[in-house]
């Protein structure tokens, strides 16, 4: 039998939480970006779930592009934070405010 | 009867030839181009008014269409002309005095560098006066009418580096457009009363479409008469004429006295069908043409430049063929329309050859005695003063007696009053002006009423006035011989409109085209109509005499500092000009060049300020920390949350 | 099917890419490739205008493909009388251009060539697209080359001037984006699938409330207004004007203000016949107002690149009091007078661009009798003055007598102060050529060249045209004439708000004669 639905669930309420947890409070760019990875992997797993309740695909489609998207953010993001790190020397992500207004 | 579109296009291909060419010919070919289509013109008219005559008179008129001009909707205006006994006569006219005063030009203009630019413009000017008075319709009038102002424009600023000489033109330019406002309004309204601008098909329509003394016709009448009184000079538009002679002489004898601002004159005429319908707009015309014929006589009473002199005169005279129009003696306005262009063209030639004698001079009180230095000057000059004046035989008497007795006869006998005043005045200004170039010896002049025009600018470079010793002629053949033809035109051109029965020829060839309903009363016997010739003719003679008592044996001596003041500045009209409109408009203008820049810009930069200013306390929201936008965004999450939960 | 409308708006972006393939360094080459390009549009915009069938109210020439289906948007070109004598005026002033920019842009030269026939491609587009999301996208192609040729080769304030000319007219073509959006709903209130297609629009009344359409109209009004522009929302002029090099000024007042003016007649009157008729007096007391305010305004100003931009205004006046008027000879000189200005303004422009060049000198008072050493700049100059102050015999006259003649008909109120608009033309123009060619010759002037045989070419063709429109205008009136009656036809059926109704017979009739 499989696990019931409300599992899937919590467990996507819980890796979300963390996710956000970590893109408030921690102060490395890496760490950030790895928690925003948690996030996508937690709505990821409801499209998936929500899909699979329903009987129908377009959830799991839409899981692809995440995965797509999340890809791509992958490269630019790392871009950007190895040339932060190449010009500043940091990448904690208190030293760098360079939107300010 | 095509041939007629010859008339304008001599002068007109004169001007292109000229235009381009000009400058590249020698003078010799510029001045027989220029002179020989206007003689070309005035032959071809001649044709045309022997094609007339062979024409039974009631078949006289003749329509010529070139092709749809302007033609959408409701609007047709065709380029077309009108052949008909009026417009051949002008032509004649304006092609005649013309060609004269081109020959003229040809030795006045000798030593000028610029003489291909002057002929051509000279010939655009004929090609325009002789389209304006052509033209079949009141659109294609108004090419000629803006024609002869662009041309006059051009040719007051032709010494365009004085500054008096550009302000003049541009003031001319300005005034007249003035009236033309009046006069486009006229168009757009006989648009909408006729449907046509046509001439024959608005003199056709008229009695049907025009109530008598209804508001459209009046309208009518008066907006095309605020034309005419921008472009002839009349009360209150006149301010721009005595400028207007910073123009070369020649200029002034063509344009500013022959020609063109006997435009309004021949326009009330060639609309007389219209006026005929509006009473009340033409005793606007009458008052107004003896209001000024009286004021600019007295203006020029005191006037110490000889050409403005004359252009008082002309004013006044303009007045005069107002008074005669105005009282409906259509042929009449003509005949003293004619006779004027003979004798003043002939006094502006003469004062031009008294001015090419003394380099430019024009302030009579620097000159003097001279009739016997130019006696052949002063000789063409005493006719045209004669005839001015309205003394027997010239032609000025015919005419200037014919208009008066209209007056009378019309029962305007007050306006009759005024213009006997006005003549009175006139004989005793251009006596003044002859005695003091002419009989005086020089310096003398000064002692007369004291103008005031200080700070003449330099008219041409070289010795001006009377230099003691200086070579003092009268003029070459090819200036004296056109004098000489308009002063034996001044001598016979009364013959025009007196015969030994009334009317007269000019009468008699206009008309079958003027007579319904032109004079209002004709109960003058033939013992009246001699007490007010010899009333008129009293009034000059004693204007003379009394030139000759003040200034020659100075046996009198009637001199109120006052009267010499007010004459003096004109009466003040122009100053109150000055004061009352065109200071206010400038005025207006600077204060509108403020307001654009600091209260309509000032509200488009203002909100765009406002906008930055807003822009700059939102974006203190702004901290550039990763984590204030994302703890911002979950804020915003779960106040939607909320939201949906508790709604 | 690509057609010849389709070849007259790709002719310049070819050449457009043309340009940019060539090396900066070239710059004979460079100018070469971007003349030829524009007499190549030039010579198919003269075909088709002489090829054009007067007497038809409907479009000719039409071409229709489509582009976005599913929301009813097509590629849909095509000419009627409004459009067709635009496309010709401005085919026919890029090459002048383009000329006499060779004399004062000789920086980036690759890059001017390449924006300014993309903006051709623009106007092109915008007088020909019968689709409003194709109008659009043309209209907003049109303002971005704009901007950069102000911002990148203009004088001091450019940059200002740039960003307020961008500003406010992007500000109006939203209003107008949102009005389109709204009007294609409005479309399928009878019933029928939405559409952004004018003909179809023009087929049956919209269907939104009178309160909507005053609305809509408004939004239409204000982009157009902007662009003309008409008073009160004018200021972005002064400043572009002046700023800009003085061929783009010429593009700006001769061509995109006529963008302007062509779209009151083209959108606003077919579409919103009711709230024309309730906006029309507004609109024309405000003609009244922009004509004498500006020149007024033209006349104290020392500056003469803003003398005549305020001029320019002033002249729109003219025509906006035309359009507004609603009767047959008024519309109709409205458009002659739209290519009159063209051509009067934008010599105007070149001949201040002429003395700029030889100068540098932009006030007015700086000069003083130019007309002594340089006799044929001032003779060109008195021409173009007199054709813009509408001396009977130039095209200037045809244009604002018929309009001053129809309004007199139609509002006398209106016409009586708008004809001594033609007192301050002659004033402040007389004016200009007063200060710059009149008056002592400097003496620093002596030395001023006359005109070259480069500006010769460029002048001589205007001056042609102003005397062939002033001597005998009926090929202009006689294009447009059935197109102008049928739109106002249109007006003049709208009587009172009913939009939901059976149309009347007069707007079907204006609307069927659209109909391919």
């Amino acid at each position: 039998m499989s696990v019931p639905a409300p599992y899937y669930l919590g467990l996507s309420a819980v890796l979300f939480t963390l996710g956000m947890a970590g893109v408030l409070v921690r102060r490395s760019a890496l760490i950030v970006f790895m928690s925003v990875e948690l996030m996508l992997n937690a709505v990821n797993l409801t499209l998936v779930t929500f899909a699979r309740l329903r009987g129908a695909v377009d959830g799991q489609v839409l899981v692809f592009f995440v995965l797509v998207v999340a890809a791509v953010e992958v490269v630019i993001g790392l871009a950007i934070i190895v040339d932060i790190f190449r010009s500043r020397d940091t990448v904690d992500v208190d030293d760098v405010d360079l939107l300010r207004g | 009867m095509r041939a007629a579109i010859l008339i304008p296009l001599f002068p007109l291909a004169g001007w292109v030839v000229n235009g381009l060419l000009g400058d590249r010919w020698g003078r010799r070919a510029v001045a027989w181009v220029a002179c020989g289509t206007v003689v070309a013109a005035f032959a071809v008219s001649l044709a045309v008014l022997a094609r007339l005559l062979a024409l039974p008179p009631g078949a006289r008129s003749a329509a010529v269409v070139l092709y749809e001009w302007i033609g959408t909707g409701s609007v047709r205006a065709p380029l077309g002309l009108l052949v008909d006994p009026l417009s051949v006569a002008l032509a004649l006219v304006v092609s005649g005095v013309g060609a004269l005063i081109h020959i003229y030009s040809v030795g006045y203009m000798a030593g000028d560098e610029h003489i291909a630019r002057y002929f051509a413009y000279l010939n655009l000017f004929m090609a325009s006066m002789l389209w304006l008075v052509l033209a079949g319709n009141l659109v294609a009038m108004f090419i000629g009418w803006e024609g002869v102002g662009l041309c006059s424009y051009l040719l007051i600023a032709f010494w365009f580096t004085r500054p008096p000489a550009a302000a003049a033109g541009v003031k001319a330019f300005l005034v007249t457009r003035l009236g033309d406002v009046g006069f486009l309004l006229g168009i757009f309204l006989a648009f909408a009363v006729f449907g046509t601008t046509d001439f024959t098909a608005m003199a056709r329509a008229a009695g049907s479409r025009l109530p008598l003394g209804g508001p459209a016709a009046t309208a009518l009448a008066l907006l095309l008469f605020l034309g005419a009184t921008g472009k002839s000079a009349q009360l209150p538009l006149y301010v721009w004429l005595p400028d207007a002679m910073e123009g070369p002489t020649p200029v002034s004898a063509l344009i500013h006295a022959a020609t063109m601002v006997t435009a309004g004159v021949y326009m009330i005429v060639r609309m007389h069908a219209v006026y005929l319908r509006a009473p009340l707009a033409l005793d606007v015309v009458a008052i107004v043409g003896a209001a000024t014929a009286i004021f600019a006589a007295a203006a020029a009473l005191a006037e110490p430049d000889l050409k403005r002199v004359l252009a008082y005169s002309t004013i006044s005279q303009l007045g005069y063929m107002f008074l005669g129009v105005g009282v409906g003696a259509w042929s009449d306005g003509i005949f003293h329309l004619t006779s004027h262009a003979f004798f003043k063209a002939l006094l502006f030639l003469a004062a031009g050859a008294v001015m090419h004698a003394l380099g430019g001079e024009t302030d009579m009180r620097r000159m003097g005695g001279l009739a016997g230095r130019l006696p052949a000057t002063a000789g063409a000059f005493a006719v045209g003063a004669l005839a001015l004046a309205g003394i027997w035989p010239f032609a000025g008497f015919f005419s200037k007696e014919a208009i008066l007795s209209d007056a009378f006869r019309a029962g305007r006998v007050w306006l009759w009053a005024v213009a006997l005043a006005a003549a009175g005045l006139t004989a005793l200004y251009i006596a003044r002006a002859f005695a003091l170039v002419f009989v005086l010896p020089p310096g003398e002049g000064s002692a007369g009423p004291a103008g005031c025009r200080e700070g003449d600018a330099p008219r041409a470079a070289g010795h001006r006035g009377l230099a003691p010793g200086a070579e003092v002629a009268d003029p070459p053949p090819v200036m004296r011989w056109p004098m000489g033809a308009l002063a034996l035109l001044t001598l016979l051109g009364g013959a025009l409109g007196w015969s030994a029965a009334r009317p007269g020829v000019l009468a008699r060839w206009l008309g079958p085209l003027l007579a319904p309903g032109a004079l209002r009363s004709s109960e003058g016997t033939h013992g009246s109509e001699a007490a007010l010739a010899a009333a008129g003719l009293a009034v000059a003679v004693a204007g003379i005499v009394l030139v000759w008592l003040v200034y020659v044996r100075r046996a009198l001596r009637v001199r109120s500092q006052a009267v010499q003041t007010v004459l003096a500045h004109r009466f003040y009209v122009e100053d109150f000009y000055a004061a009352a409109v065109v200071a206010p408009v400038r005025a207006v203008a600077r204060w509108a060049g403020g307001f654009d820049r600091a209260v309509i810009d000032g509200a488009v930069v203002g909100l765009a300020r406002a906008i930055g200013g807003g822009g700059a306390v939102l974006r203190r929201l702004q901290s550039g920390y990763l984590r204030h936008y994302a703890a911002l965004a979950l804020v915003g999450v779960l106040a939607l949350l909320a939201y949906w939960m508790w709604r | 099917m690509p057609g010849i409308l389709t070849a007259l708006v790709a002719v310049p972006l070819i050449g457009a890419a043309g340009v940019a393939l060539l090396p900066a360094g070239r710059v004979r080459a460079v100018r070469a490739v971007g003349l030829v390009t524009t007499l190549a549009a030039l010579a198919l915009a003269a075909w088709v205008w002489a090829r054009f069938a007067p007497g038809t109210s409907g479009l000719e020439f039409e071409e229709r493909a489509a582009w976005v289906p599913a929301v009813g948007i097509a590629y849909h070109l095509g000419l009627d009388g409004l459009s067709v004598s635009l496309v010709a005026l401005t085919a026919f002033l890029f090459p002048l251009a383009l000329a006499a920019a060779a004399g004062q842009v000789r920086d980036r030269v690759k890059a001017f060539v390449v924006t300014a026939l993309l903006l051709e491609a623009g106007l092109l587009g915008t007088f020909m697209a019968q689709d409003l999301v194709l109008f659009y996208v043309f209209w907003e192609a049109m303002l971005v080359p704009m901007y950069f040729l102000i911002a990148l080769w203009g004088g001091a304030g450019r940059a200002g001037a740039a960003i307020k000319f961008f500003l406010y007219t992007m500000a109006g073509s939203i209003l107008m984006l949102v009005a389109i959006v709204a009007v294609y709903l409005g479309s399928a209130a009878g019933g029928g699938a939405p559409t952004f297609d004018l003909p179809s629009l023009l087929r049956e009344p919209l269907g939104v409330a009178p309160g909507v359409q005053a609305v809509l109209f408004a939004a239409f009004a204000v982009a157009f207004a902007i662009k003309m522009p008409v008073w009160p929302l004018h200021t972005w002029l002064p400043d572009a004007y002046a700023e800009a090099p003085p061929v783009v000024t010429v593009l700006l007042a001769s061509l995109m203000a006529k963008a302007g003016a062509y779209g009151l007649l083209r959108f606003c009157l077919p579409l919103f016949p009711e709230a024309s008729r309730a906006f029309g007096p507004l609109l024309s007391a405000l003609a009244v107002v922009g004509i004498l305010y500006g020149g007024a305004v033209a006349w104290a100003q020392g500056d003469m690149r803003r003398l005549l931009a305020y001029g320019s205004m002033s002249h729109m006046g003219f025509i906006l009091l035309g359009i507004f008027a609603f009767d047959v000879p008024a519309v109709q000189g409205s458009l002659i007078q739209m290519v009159n200005h063209g051509v009067s303004t934008g010599a105007l422009f070149l001949l201040a661009g002429y003395l700029l060049e030889r100068t540098g000198r932009a006030r007015t008072d700086a000069y003083g009798g130019v007309a002594a050493t340089a006799p044929a700049l001032a003779a060109a100059a008195l021409i173009v003055v007199l054709s813009s102050l509408a001396l009977p015999g130039t095209n200037g006259f045809i244009g604002e007598f018929l309009i001053l003649v129809g309004t007199f008909q139609a509002r006398p109120a209106a016409a009586v102060p708008a004809t001594l608009g033609t007192v301050a033309a002659a004033a402040y123009l007389l004016a200009f050529v007063g200060r710059v060619f009149h008056g002592p010759l400097r003496d620093d002037l002596r030395a001023l060249p006359d005109l070259r045989a480069r500006e010769y070419a460029v002048l001589v063709p205007l001056i042609l045209v102003i005397f062939w429109v002033g001597l005998y205008p009926q090929p202009l009136l006689v294009r447009s004439e059935a197109t102008v009656t049928a739109v106002l036809r249109r007006v003049a059926a709208a009587h009172g708000p009913a939009p939901r109704a059976a149309p009347a017979v007069g707007s079907r009739a204006g609307g069927g004669e659209r109909t391919p």
